[in-house]
């Protein structure tokens, strides 16, 4: 029964793949960004590229921080602070605004929240730069969606998630000739290539993409499937208990304000005592919660680019004394390391720019993966129609979807995200929302592309968007140039690195696209040759397939 | 020491890949022409690629740790299973050339790190 | 399609006509053949009733293997009881993925049912045992 068995892996491959390709795609190119998220952030902030943050010590870095928050935010139930590192030069801090007094609105939970970068050195906020949301919106895009409530994206992500493991595993297990084709790509033989187009770019990134999917899975897990905490703690504390001992130190909830009024201890020795106590290893982040009252604790984690795990130890302060209340994860558990693994594997963290890289390109094998999956579909049963298609007949609803679905997703997609950058250089300052504004075109550059490749879903469609996406992204060096300090000439000699590899991945990625394009030329000139005297023109346009 | 580890891991898996490649009748034909195969060759193709693909993951052990070392390797091994087969449709007669250089290269840079090692570096 | 009878490939081109889209088929039409016009009918509810099984049968099955190990762990090699609930959260997934492939492997959609019947019912019963035994002596 082993014919049977491969024959009915490969049906529930299709399918598990084809019904949520698209949400897919979106997410593998928003995941993908991600790996940059800072670097992406940075570029959309000009008014930093000249302003070299000088560099300091930690515990003067901290002091500063501190400084600034006692100015701006002294009565804040919480303070985040994230001290510099190299993709992050400046002192980040967050601070979460005191709530709204009994009977207000509440307050959606970003704008719960302040924030601010400072100058590691002087403790000075760094010149206020334009709001924008930066690469954190491909971030919280690629897990939260947007325009809807996060829990609800959360579940769809996952569902599709799921589904997405559940096509590598039957891929697997069906593509028969897996180390006879690991090299095999023939190119312009149709349906062929597309396959071929779709092994290679899955099987030789194959660990990542498993990886990434299961990993990605168990980050939001006890979401998922919280069923086990639940059967294990049912009588001995609840899910609360579970957490508490799966993740020492991490608790939020169990501090409490007393109301009366202390001053803060410094922090400089706490930062000193939990480097030295890490064997000179550098903090991370330092979170103090209730500043300037009496039950005031600080929690301050190792910094994360030793290890895979995301799980850093920690140690906890006491706000006032200053002494030591405990230490934390230094000796993980085996499983809750295991999970600390995957989800550090999942985002990344450890990895330095040559790893970075490396990600960066599985995650893009890993898009042109779906896209190729989904592209093969499409090719496949137009083949079924070929008959009809000649007889003057037309394509089935089911592909003529697809069809645009696919327009729509891949070839908008790159028009979008290139959208929201020269956005981001083109819309005024002083806009109100501004970041909400820039996400705005993202997506309304994305509406309109799929609902032209829902109506027209042409070869002619495919060029237009992919060459559109190619001029936008090949471009925005052109536009960094015009709109910042810092354009390729200069960040290429002496300027931020970050602004350099950020033009330079752009021009990259227009040259792919202005490729593609091509590619579909050559294909639509194909189509038309071949097309018997007296056929109707509109026929040849639509054919997309080979 | 560290970059010159860091190359060994491309290059060593490079050198790996396009090895194995050669070692299977279809690219044996990209590369030499119809009707091709590696013959006598297969066993030590496969070996030698095996071999190399193994350098490639000590050296990255070496340069990285236990741990990240194995990202590292699965990640050049994804690149330079990629560039194989853009080698094999882009230069396919040259092919050959480019898999012995990139060996020899990776050979050589295996020495020079043993020997350094050795030495106390 | 090679070794099946000439009445089988009718049956299969007709239904490849009146339903393009399910071009590849799952096993239990294969092995059922049927009058021409319920059989596309036939097929979907088929294939709806695996995809049931698969998405919510193969949920439950590896929520009761998440629940089952988080209680089995401890019990059978004293592991700490944190360390049992992440282990059975981290193995759920597999589990649902290789629940997910049976259903649409079994010959039939009865096969595919059962299967995860009994898949459940082990699980299961670990569950409401150790529960009651715990809640019992507690």
């Amino acid at each position: 029964m082993k014919e049977g068995f491969r024959q009915s892996m490969a049906w529930l491959h299709t399918w598990s793949g084809l019904l949520v390709g698209w949400v897919l795609f979106m997410v593998f190119a928003a995941g993908t960004a991600t790996y940059f998220k800072d670097e992406i952030t940075f570029w959309m902030k000009p008014e930093l590229h000249a302003v070299t943050p000088n560099a300091a010590p930690q515990a003067k870095a901290a002091e500063g921080a501190v400084a600034f928050l006692q100015q701006r935010a002294a009565d804040a139930p919480r303070w985040f602070i994230t001290l510099p590192t190299e993709r992050e030069p400046s002192t980040s801090v967050l601070y979460l605004k005191p709530p709204p007094p009994a009977g207000a609105a509440p307050v959606e939970r970003r704008r719960r929240f302040d924030q601010a970068l400072l100058d590691p050195a002087t403790g000075q906020a760094v010149t206020a730069p334009r709001e924008t949301r930066g690469g954190e919106f491909f971030y919280r895009l690629h897990f939260d969606l947007h325009y809807m409530p996060a829990i609800w994206a959360r579940w769809i992500v996952g569902f599709c998630a799921m589904f997405m493991l559940v096509a590598i595993f039957s891929g697997i297990v069906t593509h028969r000739r897996i180390f006879k084709d690991f090299f095999t790509f023939r190119p312009k033989k149709g349906q062929r290539s597309w396959l071929d187009a779709h092994n290679v770019t899955a099987v030789l990134a194959l660990p990542y993409h498993a990886m990434i999917t299961y990993t990605g899975l168990v980050t939001l897990m006890f979401m998922y499937m919280p069923w086990a905490p639940q059967a294990a703690y049912k009588d001995h504390g609840g899910t609360e208990a579970f957490f508490a001992e799966a993740f020492p130190g991490g608790g939020r909830t169990q501090f409490k304000a007393s109301g009366t009024k202390a001053p803060l201890a410094p922090i400089a020795p706490m930062v000193a005592a939990a480097s030295s106590h890490w064997n000179g290893a550098p903090v991370g982040r330092i979170t103090v919660h209730f500043p300037n009252d009496a039950n005031a604790v600080v929690s301050i984690a190792r910094a994360g680019t030793q290890r895979l795990s995301s799980d850093q130890p920690s140690m906890q302060f006491n706000g006032v004394t200053g002494a030591q209340i405990g230490t934390f994860g230094d000796v993980p558990k085996a499983a809750a390391e295991t999970r600390g693994v995957l989800y550090g594997l999942h985002i990344g963290r450890f990895a330095d720019p040559l790893l970075r890289a490396l990600f960066f390109l599985s995650g893009l094998a890993g898009c042109l993966m779906v896209a190729t999956g989904l592209l093969l579909w499409a090719v496949k049963e137009r083949q079924k129609f070929a008959k009809t298609l000649k007889q003057g007949g037309r394509i089935g609803f089911g592909l003529r979807l697809v069809d645009g679905l696919n327009l729509g997703a891949i070839a908008g997609l790159p028009m979008a995200m290139a959208a929201f950058f020269w956005a981001n250089r083109l819309l005024p300052l002083d806009v109100a929302d501004r970041g909400e504004a820039e996400i705005g075109w993202f997506f309304t550059v994305w509406g309109a592309a799929a609902a032209l490749g829902l109506l027209r879903p042409t070869l002619r469609m495919w060029q237009a968007q992919l060459a559109l996406g190619a001029l936008l992204f090949v471009l925005l060096p052109v536009l960094n140039a015009f709109t910042g300090p810092a354009p390729l000439t200069v960040s290429l000699r002496s300027g931020p690195s970050a602004v350099a590899g950020f033009d330079l991945v752009a021009i990259a990625l227009g040259l792919g696209l202005a490729g593609a394009t091509w590619l579909v030329e050559r294909k639509r000139r194909k189509a038309v040759s071949r097309q018997p005297a007296g056929t109707p023109p509109g026929l040849a346009a639509s054919g997309q397939g080979s | 020491m560290g970059a010159l580890l860091l190359a060994l891991v491309f290059v060593a898996s490079l050198a790996g890949f396009c090895a194995l490649s050669l070692a299977m009748d279809r690219h044996s034909e990209d590369v030499f022409g119809r009707g091709s195969t590696p013959g006598p060759w297969r066993r030590w193709l496969q070996l030698g690629g095996t071999v190399l693909l193994c350098v490639s993951l000590g050296a990255s052990l070496q340069a990285a740790g236990s741990a990240i070392g194995w990202v590292l390797w699965l990640g050049a091994l994804t690149a330079a299973a990629l560039a194989t087969v853009g080698l094999l449709g882009c230069a396919p007669r040259r092919f050959h050339w480019i898999a012995s250089a990139a060996a020899a290269v990776a050979l050589l840079g295996l020495l020079v790190c043993l020997l350094l090692a050795a030495s106390g570096t | 399609m090679r070794g099946k009878p000439l009445q089988m490939r009718m049956i299969l081109i007709w239904t490849g006509l009146f339903s393009p889209s399910f071009h590849e088929f799952p096993n239990d039409f294969a092995r059922r053949p049927a009058h021409v016009v319920s059989a596309s009918f036939r097929y979907r509810l088929g294939v709806a009733s695996r995809a049931i099984a698969a998405i919510a049968g193969g949920y439950g099955v590896a929520a009761l293997s998440a629940a089952a190990l988080a209680l089995c762990l401890p019990a059978a090699f004293g592991m700490a009881r944190s360390e049992a609930a992440m282990t059975g959260t981290l193995a759920s997934f597999i589990v649902f993925a290789l629940a997910v492939m049976w259903v649409f492997a079994a010959r039939t959609a009865w096969r595919a049912w059962s299967g995860l019947v009994i898949a459940a019912v082990v699980p299961g019963s670990l569950v409401l045992l150790l529960t009651r035994a715990g809640g019992g002596g507690a």
